[in-house]
């Protein structure tokens, strides 16, 4: 049985095509990344397999069910979601960002077991000291670090980022890079963007290059990642890869 | 701590300026026997049983209500610059009202005001939802742009068709700067059986709205539906807003500076922001109330005015604070 098949997707915006038949088969606990330049539609295609967008075309299915017809509580226990910005429009603490991770398992009202489900992950990854701090002041890498956690407390199968680390400094680019690592062994689907080289490398098993909303190559990251293909996505002569 | 004290003084300035503003007023009692007349308000004075304890408790209902709905509005708009006046939803209940007078169809049925009211603002809410959807997704500047000028067009109309119509001058007039002086038992009936539900509502999904606050996009990813939600809170903003106006007319700013007041000392939880809410939102309007009584005594002020003064510096405060909306 296919894990999470990503079937023939078409998307458009403003009688512009975004996707064009993008087809995937997607393993579970694989670490697949989505690599292409601006606008080639990888945040969109993200956003589809979140099912925040909804295809014009096509279906995503996991583990054999179309994840459009899941009851939303249960489609964020399979997907939680790291943007590449976490804004929040009002003032919170960091322990009640946190606690929005158990929003699938609530009914109603915040109970006991969900506050210590919170605390215990804090302790666990050393960020006890922010608990009441006011998330919007955070630094973007604490903030980023703070929302990856909350996928721990969302106990979700699989989980989307969006170049998480495009606003971060080194040290929580470490940070971030190495529990993600972890959250592999943890044998965890992880579906990303990122805009470096070196981060796929270090994260993911497969690549997938996007131009213009198509596929252009889909494959293990060694064999993807070569010059000519590069060369090919961006259309520049000149690209240069660290070795 | 400081949470708690806060509560604390909330409640006990709650029930001082509930006992003042019973005692005040062209006839004076003591606070010993307002407290008498509580004890057993059947026997009490006509004066204070029929027309200050009403208007005492509309105006903190009114207030609870106004703060309810700015909350879930701000919640909903995600912008802290949301209130039901400046985003012309007051303004559209006003305008029902005004052109059911015009059209000679307020006594259809006994409460028909109201409905009219209440159908008005559900007509603003709607209508800023479709202006602001033409062009995709809702931002919260396109929403508050389009909030102003609805208020503005509206305001306008319902001046126009009370200049056109002499009577409807006459009665809208009346009817919305009256306010709180012509309260009855039955509004605040009224005022209850909408306020009760739209509060129980508005707990029960206060998770969903705290993950709101996130956006769109990551209240979706942590299991939020987010279509049902945004409806049934237009719903309840559109009800506590329409009856509010139709009590008292329209009333400003409450709604903008009881949740903000509130969010930089409780952060986000709507659990605790709601009811928190109903008790400032009611303090402050009957506080405003008061004021507006007592300063060029035995002359009224209507409550608008004073929340207008109280709260267009606070808007200001507001935009100064936060520059980037």
């Amino acid at each position: 049985m296919n894990y999470l098949v990503v079937n023939k997707i078409f998307f458009s915006y403003d009688k512009k095509k975004i996707i064009k038949n993008i087809n995937l088969v997607i393993d579970k606990g694989e670490s697949i990344s989505i690599f292409g330049p601006n606008g080639s539609g990888k945040t969109t295609l993200l956003k589809i397999i979140l099912s925040i967008l909804k295809p014009q075309k096509g279906e995503i299915i996991l583990e054999e069910k179309n994840v459009f017809k899941f009851k939303e509580r249960e489609r964020a226990k399979k997907f939680s979601y790291v943007p590449q910005k976490v804004s929040s429009f009002f003032p919170m603490s960091t322990f009640d960002f946190l606690i929005l991770g158990r929003v699938p398992y609530i009914n109603g009202f915040i109970r006991k077991e969900d506050r210590e489900i919170v605390l215990n992950w804090m302790e666990k990854m050393k960020v006890l000291h922010l608990k009441d701090q006011n998330f919007q002041l955070l630094s973007e890498g604490e903030k980023q670090l703070v929302t990856l956690i909350r996928t721990f407390i969302q106990e979700s199968e699989i989980i989307v980022l969006d170049e998480p680390l495009t606003h971060l400094d080194l040290k929580y680019k470490s940070k971030i890079l190495e529990l993600l690592k972890e959250i592999k062994k943890m044998s965890k689907t992880i579906i990303s963007v990122f805009h470096d080289l070196e981060s796929i490398k270090y994260i993911s098993d497969r690549v997938v290059l996007l131009k213009n909303g198509e596929i252009l190559k889909d494959g293990e990251v060694n064999d993807v990642l070569t010059k000519e293909n590069l060369t090919q996505l961006f259309e520049e002569n000149h690209i240069f890869i660290y070795k | 701590m400081k949470k708690r004290a806060f509560v604390l003084i909330l409640i006990i300035l709650s029930v001082l300026i509930f006992l003042i503003s019973l005692s005040y007023g062209s006839k004076r009692y003591s606070i010993l026997e307002i407290i008498e007349f509580l004890m057993n308000p059947k026997n009490g004075d006509e004066l204070l049983l029929k027309i200050r304890l009403p208007r005492v408790l509309s105006s903190f209902l009114v207030g609870a209500s106004l703060s309810i709905a700015g909350l879930l509005s701000q919640t909903l708009f995600l912008n802290p610059l949301a209130d039901p006046f400046l985003f012309g939803i007051s303004s559209g209940a006003n305008f029902f009202v005004t052109l059911s007078l015009f059209l000679g169809l307020d006594m259809i049925f006994k409460f028909s005001l109201s409905f009219f009211s209440f159908l008005g603002a559900l007509f603003s809410t709607i209508i800023i939802l479709l202006i602001s959807r033409i062009k995709g997704k809702i931002t919260p500047l396109n929403l508050l742009l389009a909030g102003v000028a609805l208020n503005y067009l509206l305001s306008s109309i319902s001046s126009f068709l009370s200049i056109w119509g002499r009577d409807v001058l006459n009665k809208s007039v009346f009817w919305s700067l009256t306010g709180f002086s012509t309260i009855n038992f039955e509004k605040i009936n009224l005022l209850l059986i909408i306020f009760i539900p739209c509060l129980i509502f508005s707990i029960l999904i206060n998770i969903q709205l705290d993950a709101f606050s996130l956006g769109e996009d990551e209240a979706h990813s942590l299991g939020v539906n987010t279509k049902l939600m945004k409806t049934v809170t237009l719903f309840l903003i559109a009800l506590l807003t329409g009856i509010s106006v139709y009590v008292s007319g329209i009333i400003g700013f409450i709604g903008l500076m009881v949740p903000n007041i509130l969010r930089t000392i409780f952060g986000l939880k709507h659990i605790e922001l709601i009811p928190l809410s109903l008790l400032l939102g009611g303090l402050l309007l009957m506080i405003s109330d008061l004021i507006g009584r007592m300063i060029l005594f035995p002359a009224e002020i209507p409550v608008s005015i004073i929340t207008s003064f109280l709260g267009a510096p606070f808007f200001l405060y507001l935009l100064f604070k936060k520059r980037v909306y």
